[in-house]
């Protein structure tokens, strides 16, 4: 299915959760400190309960801490 | 304006503060200026190498626009400082480095009941985010269980300049009333690839969409 994150649109395999997508594009929970699909945060003990559809479009947010 | 932190965000950000003419402008950095700074930090010159950032910074403003009043805290600002400062301005600039200050700052600005624009860069990229009293501690909300940690092998120049001019601007759309703020957003700028990006959070209000 193909999903759009990080400004790329790309397949990915069926039937992924939300942490399963994280968990594959190598993405460390504790790095993010929010997660939406389609523009709906996701809560961290959710995302595995979380399934992905073809086209959707998922936001990560990162701490930035320099100045 | 309280502008903390005078480094590579807090240093566009009080320059187009003070050529905007704000009328008093704090500018609170506990640090000295070094020869890596100079790369992003453009308040400073090389003349001022070894000399606190907080006085640097205040007569580089003063230099630029002398009708401003311009108040040099050099030291860092602990959270009850800001909770005590916060009441003598009328908005916050977070321009601090790292996430227990920032927190801290968030905290305080929460309690003051003070408007505060949050701003942070690591690499390429920047974020910034306004959050205002009726909204709560949104800060502490998105980023109270983050890691910490920024993307390693330092932070460009220019990207120091697009969060700190965003601030800039922030502080300006607040005084005067205009556009609309980045409040519960987050503006995400990703000069590697070329993209802003505009993320939407919280849900605590009756009227968010979220």
């Amino acid at each position: 299915m193909r999903i759009t994150a990080l400004g790329e649109t790309r397949d990915w395999p069926g039937g992924l959760t939300l942490q399963g997508w994280l968990d594959l594009a190598g993405v460390e929970n504790q790095e993010i400190a929010l997660v939406q699909v389609n523009g709906r945060d996701v809560p961290p003990g959710d995302r595995g309960k979380t399934a992905l559809r073809e086209g959707d479009r998922l936001t990560l947010l990162y701490f930035l801490g320099d100045s | 304006m309280l502008v903390i932190g005078a480094g590579g965000v807090g240093s566009p950000c009080a320059l187009y503060l003070a050529a905007a003419g704000v009328g008093t402008i704090g500018i609170a950095d506990g640090d000295r200026v070094e020869l890596s700074n100079l790369q992003r930090q453009l308040l400073y010159t090389t003349a001022e190498l070894g000399r606190p950032k907080a006085e640097a910074a205040a007569a580089a403003l003063e230099t630029l626009n002398p009708w401003v009043t311009i108040r040099p805290y050099p030291r860092y600002l602990t959270g009850k400082e800001v909770l005590d400062l916060a009441g003598e301005y009328d908005f916050i600039i977070d321009a601090a480095d790292g996430l227990a200050a920032k927190l801290a700052i968030a905290d305080a600005c929460a309690a003051a009941g003070r408007p505060c624009c949050h701003g942070g860069v690591g690499g390429f990229l920047g974020q910034v985010t306004t959050c205002l009293p009726e909204d709560g501690n949104c800060y502490r909300c998105i980023f109270g269980t983050a890691r910490g940690d920024s993307p390693a092998g330092g932070t460009l120049g220019p990207a120091c300049g697009v969060a700190g001019s965003v601030m800039a601007a922030e502080a300006v759309k607040y005084l005067t009333g205009a556009g609309e703020l980045l409040a519960r957003r987050m503006l995400s700028v990703d000069l590697l690839r070329g993209r802003m990006e505009t993320v939407a959070f919280c849900k605590k209000r009756k009227d968010s969409t979220l």
